[in-house]
């Protein structure tokens, strides 16, 4: 079927040709707006317990949750935040506001004696916007024009739309840094394993192509639905490393078909029939990967899913259709503009036997010695693995951005200079029976008892609530005062009674002892849910602990279900393509050890805070949960697609000589130069993420580098020879029943399409020569 | 050829279960702990009526009790008039309130105001301020201060100086005890279920010092002050309150005070007859008192003013009587406020508006006439009845 479609492109080029012409025409003004409809939220799912409280104490109470930060810091020590002056002039700084296109509501400090600092030269503002974090984003260029810096003072603006507004802009930044290091670095990494130009420019072509049309796509898909601005970030990294990853394998192939003598329409047809195949396959089992990102709930990786689907599609397009033709333009041409000398001189001597090659004696080597080589490889990736053992869960907060931007150094002055739970309570949502409001002497009581139980558990600093406003003030005080709330005269209580409670709902909030990560709080969450209050009041629970929580427990339950989905569907592909029921297993499990590794690095890296000067970031002390989820799919496709490369070409050999070991030799070293250059590019390009401000970027770059270098390494050199070697013929197995419902030549392999190929010749004359 | 079943490393499977379960075992918490849920209290759910009752505690015991407290509002409170050496007669209120709630820092906020009759002027100025490390407690009395405001007193000898910031007025005070502390309520001052408090004055204080008229010092001949010093946790009530003090020639003092719930009726009176001094008067020791009983006095007002600031209306001017029992003589007293318009809009310091101001009193006093003057304070007129 690749065959004949090979040889419909070639027949069809120029159509096909004008095709793409058209196609990046119509992308080519899309591309560079694709942020343009993307949102920078998108952590949490709607549906949560967590979700749905926050949403309530925004409706009900008017609690907005995107409010604006803004800091004030003195460098005099005797200008204090409590001074008139002080005072005065963080008021007058803020006096603009009011011209801003938008509802806002300040609490200063001069109201909220918490948000002064405990050595009292800085004080924070709220500065609350009745819109949705990322509309308020949207706001803070004009936010920040209407402040008006004290002379006398330092100003930063942090909190959530800052935030939002920071990541929007640091990420494209990051990406156009990225694109600037990963490019160059791709073309001369290609111009090394081709040696000629035009050979190299071919796949930047293709690779380029795709991008731009992706980014196109991802514009236009964007505009139609909620898609999270990080799919820009993965899709460029997966698009270029996909793109130059297949153009690399076909190219190279269709070089080698020219050099066995075919000629070009004939090379471009084998091309497609072999690696085009292979690339088709590979592609699908990328696909499966990312198509179980469709299956969460969370908006950021539905949207990495959607935006790898779209990588994926156009890449093997690109690389099935546009570099044929391309090819077919070029022709022997290929080989144009070179850069040889440079590249032998780099490479050494490549003239060698195809068993005769590092890779291959490397192989023998480890297939001498199978158990030996193992059982110590297996312990050292799960050794890698082990720190992903105590890894922490939480959302990302300003911590990912580098110190640099405002909205980070508002987060550090937040949590080195006030209380840090104090900016991450948890919030008790709390609705009344119908017919009564939370102000009911009844109510009042049982709220009263409840926040008691609540205050005696040893994890709890404090508790804030309408019935806790002051530990010196008595339930009936409370019951009095709150009978005519309207006429209180104190301003603390009556602004707490505003705040805290409305008709029939009201708000406990929680400031733990400890840390929103800990145990200890989420423990804390855990009990209150546990819990009823009684009198016929309900309660959910929201906050930084139990939101994080929510999600990771929501996507850890539904993890496992897509990771069976991508296991099974995974090995149902490479079942239909080997034709084995071992292989696929290995296969899973090779790129398995491979995640894993790259999870522990995650973990020993980002969590632990290893190498932080090196890569320039301070450590998380967490994970982003999706982070491991959109890394086990991204990898598991990537990884997936050198062990399809690699093991169709063992199989190539394997049923043109029906020898285990020799195939595995050869087929290792068949593919060692492509593989390792596609790695090797795939390593680069994720590598330049790592130059990214955002820590998760930076994570995400670093933890696919790691995994592609181990993969290409330490699995495929040692563990992969090692584990055919052990298994041997059981590497072919599959009953003879199910054979029946197999494909009879799912890979068309260069044996299969030239029966009196090299392969066989080559076996016949060497069979001795290899391991036994 | 088939292969022996033997090779097939068993690993491989139960390595990718552990995987997966590793995977999938990632973030689960699950502690089967709960809080009790509160039982049904109908007890704690009625409350009860606002009326007075007594306060638990101890007495007041002078001069600790001078000291700031850790309590949730305490208040030093002086007002009363001067008399300057070219004449002039000024009507003076000088207060600094302590706020602490919860674990916040202290909040302090001070008025100043004087009543000028012969220009019938009436000026005030406020302040506020936060302070950390309050160190409450202690022998020294109280030093407080509010911005460039301060107020100092031990045992009856107090220092006061204040500045409004326009320049009209200012304030550099001693001001000496002449008579002892009264215990106001036993020293005991009840809200009912809205709190409680302690209370004390020192009715008659002898000014001495200057006052700066636009920029002019000038000494201070003579004049009475009157102070109040009162703290406890509660929170001023949701009404309001008409609290009276009365300085009479005689060296007798009076305080009348009445509680309006919202819909302005009163739910608390409190009256205290303090008859002059007996020979062994001290600044350190309560002098005796006798309370006056709700149906003992009543409060009349005999006019009305419109704020033309805040278009609140306030009583003005009142007819007070107190039936004759034991050691306090019958009265018939007329409360004239020297003039009308003594409104403060202190929202900026204390969110509230409020009238406070100098008043003449004339009137019976055990049948025979007699002369006096007093301070008056109306709160709680700033809301609509309810």
């Amino acid at each position: 079927m690749f065959y004949a479609f090979g040889r419909l492109i070639y027949r069809f080029r120029w159509l096909v040709l004008a095709c793409w012409i058209a196609v990046l025409g119509i992308a080519l003004p899309f591309a560079p707006r694709v942020t343009e409809p993307l949102r920078v939220g998108g952590f949490a799912d709607p549906a949560l317990e967590s979700s749905k409280a926050a949403a309530t104490l925004a409706r009900d109470l008017g609690y907005s949750t995107s409010s604006v930060i803004v800091t004030y810091s003195s460098d005099d020590p005797s200008f204090l935040a409590t001074d008139p002056r002080f005072i005065a002039e963080t008021e007058a700084s803020l006096a603009g506001l009011r011209n801003v296109h938008a509802q806002t509501t300040v609490l200063t400090h001069a109201a909220n004696p918490r948000q002064i600092s405990r050595d009292g030269r800085t004080a924070f503002e709220v500065v609350s916007l009745t819109t949705d974090t990322e509309a308020a984003a949207k706001l803070i260029p004009e936010i920040t024009a209407a402040i008006r810096p004290p002379p006398d003072l330092r100003t930063r603006i942090g909190g959530g739309p800052a935030f939002y507004a920071d990541v929007e802009k640091v990420s494209q930044r990051d990406l156009a840094r990225a694109e600037e290091v990963a490019f160059p670095i791709a073309v001369v990494a290609l111009l090394l394993v081709f040696g000629s130009a035009l050979a190299a420019g071919l796949p930047v072509l293709v690779g380029g192509a795709g991008v731009v049309v992706i980014l196109a796509v991802i514009y236009a898909l964007g505009t139609l639905m909620e898609l999270s601005i990080f799919t820009v970030n993965l899709a460029t990294l997966l698009g270029l490393g996909l793109g130059l990853d297949y153009s690399l394998f076909l190219s190279s192939r269709f070089r080698e078909e020219l050099a066995h003598g075919f000629a070009v329409p004939e090379a471009v047809a084998r091309t497609l029939a072999t690696a085009g195949q292979a690339v088709v396959y590979s592609g699908l089992t990328v696909l499966i990967g990312l198509c179980a990102l469709l299956t969460f709930h969370i908006n950021l990786l539905v949207s990495i899913g959607i935006g790898g689907v779209v990588v994926v599609i156009v890449s093997v397009l690109a690389a099935t259709t546009l570099l044929p033709v391309l090819l077919s333009f070029v022709g022997t041409r290929i080989d144009a503009l070179s850069v040889r000398r440079l590249v032998t001189l780099l490479r050494g001597n490549t003239a060698q036997r195809e068993d005769e090659g590092l890779w291959a004696r490397v192989a023998h080597l480890v297939m001498r010695h199978p158990i030996a080589i193992f059982l110590p490889t297996l312990s050292l990736l799960l050794l890698l693995g082990t720190p992903f053992l105590h890894i922490t869960f939480s959302s990302p907060d300003a911590s990912i951005m580098p110190p640099s931007v405002q909205s980070r150094q508002v987060y550090d002055i937040l949590n080195t200079e006030f209380n840090a739970s104090e900016t991450t309570p948890i919030l008790v949502v709390v609705k009344t029976a119908p017919g009564t409001t939370a102000f009911d002497a009844a109510n009042l009581a049982t709220l009263s008892a409840f926040v008691g139980n609540i205050q005696a558990d040893p994890r709890v600093a404090r508790v804030e609530s309408i019935v806790s406003v002051d530990p010196r003030l008595t339930l009936t005080q409370y019951q009095v005062y709150y009978r005519a709330i309207a006429d209180l005269q104190d301003p603390y209580i009556t602004q707490f009674a505003r705040q805290y409670a409305r008709d029939d709902t009201t708000l406990i909030s929680i400031i733990s002892k400890f840390p929103s990560n800990s145990a200890e709080s989420r423990a804390l969450v855990a009990k209150l849910r546990n819990s009823t209050i009684g009198n016929g009041m309900i309660f959910q629970v929201t906050g930084a602990t139990a939101g994080v929580t929510d999600v990771v427990n929501g996507l850890y339950r539904s993890f496992p279900i897509a990771l069976l989905f991508i296991v099974l569907t995974t090995y149902v592909v490479l079942l239909f393509l080997f034709r084995s029921v071992v292989l696929p297993l290995k296969a899973i499990i090779m790129n398995a050890l491979s995640i894993i590794a790259s999870y522990g690095m995650l973990v020993f890296v980002f969590q632990d805070g290893h190498f932080g000067r090196l890569l320039h970031f301070t450590a998380l002390h967490f994970i982003e949960p999706t982070l491991p989820i959109i890394m086990f799919c991204t990898l598991f496709g990537l990884s997936m697609d050198y062990e399809v490369f690699l093991l169709s070409r063992i199989k190539e050999a394997y049923d043109a000589t029906g020898d285990n070991a020799w195939s595995v030799a050869t087929g290792i070293e068949r593919s060692a130069r492509i593989i390792t250059s596609a790695a090797l590019i795939v390593v680069l390009v994720a590598s330049s993420f790592v130059s990214a401000d955002i820590v998760l970027v930076k994570a995400l770059g670093l933890g696919v580098a790691v995994a592609v270098a181990v993969d290409a390494t330490v699995v495929r050199a040692l563990l992969v020879p090692a584990t055919m070697r052990l298994l041997g013929h059981w590497n072919w197995y599959a009953p003879r029943w199910l054979l029946r419902f197999l494909p009879r030549h799912a890979l068309a392999t260069g044996g299969a399409l030239d029966r009196e190929g090299a392969t066989e010749s080559l076996y016949e004359r060497d069979r001795d020569l290899v391991s036994p | 050829m088939r292969p022996r079943l033997f090779q097939f490393p068993a690993c491989f499977s139960v390595f990718s279960v552990v995987v997966i379960v590793a995977l999938s075992g990632c973030g689960s918490a699950g502690v089967a702990e709960s809080f009790p849920t509160p039982g049904p209290n109908i007890a704690a759910a009625t409350v009860p009526a606002s009326t007075p009752g007594p306060v638990p505690g101890t007495v007041i015991r002078f001069p600790l009790d001078e000291a700031p407290h850790p309590v949730i509002t305490e208040w030093w409170y002086y007002t009363g008039h001067v008399q300057t050496a070219d004449g002039a007669r000024y009507g003076v209120e000088y207060v600094i309130f302590q706020g602490s709630r919860a674990d916040f820092p202290i909040g302090y906020a001070a008025h100043f105001a004087v009543i000028d009759p012969h220009t019938r002027a009436f000026a005030y100025d406020e302040a506020s301020s936060l302070a950390r490390n309050v160190a409450f407690g202690g022998s020294d009395g109280f030093d407080l201060r509010v911005n460039d405001w301060t107020m100092r007193g031990r045992s009856g000898a107090d220092h006061l100086h204040a500045v409004m910031k326009s320049g009209a007025y200012a304030i550099d005070l001693t001001v000496t005890d002449t008579k002892g502390p009264v215990l106001q309520g036993g020293g005991q001052f009840s809200y009912g279920p809205g709190g409680s408090s302690y209370y004390y004055s020192r009715t008659r204080m002898r000014p001495s010092g200057t006052m700066t008229v636009g920029g002019v010092a000038k000494p201070i001949v003579d004049g009475t002050l009157w102070f109040d010093h009162q703290w406890g946790n509660f929170l001023a009530t949701n009404g309001g309150w008409d609290w009276f003090s009365t300085q009479f020639d005689d060296n007798s003092e009076m305080m009348i005070y009445h509680l309006r719930d919202p819909s302005g009726k009163i739910v608390q009176t409190f009256g205290e007859y303090i008859p002059p001094c007996p020979r062994d008067c001290s600044p350190t020791k309560p002098v005796p008192s006798v309370a006056l009983s709700a149906d003992q006095f009543s409060i009349t007002p005999l006019g009305a003013w419109t704020s033309p600031t805040t278009g609140i209306s306030y009583p003005s001017a009142w007819r007070v009587t107190v039936l004759a029992q034991g050691d306090v003589p019958a009265m018939d007293l007329t409360y004239t406020p020297v003039i009308p318009n003594a409104e403060l809009d202190t929202r900026r310091s204390t969110s509230v508006i409020y009238w406070e101001g100098d008043c003449t009193i004339t009137g019976t006093k055990g049948g025979g006439p007699i002369t006096a003057s007093g301070y008056v304070e109306l709160t709680g007129y700033d809301k609509p009845r309810r």
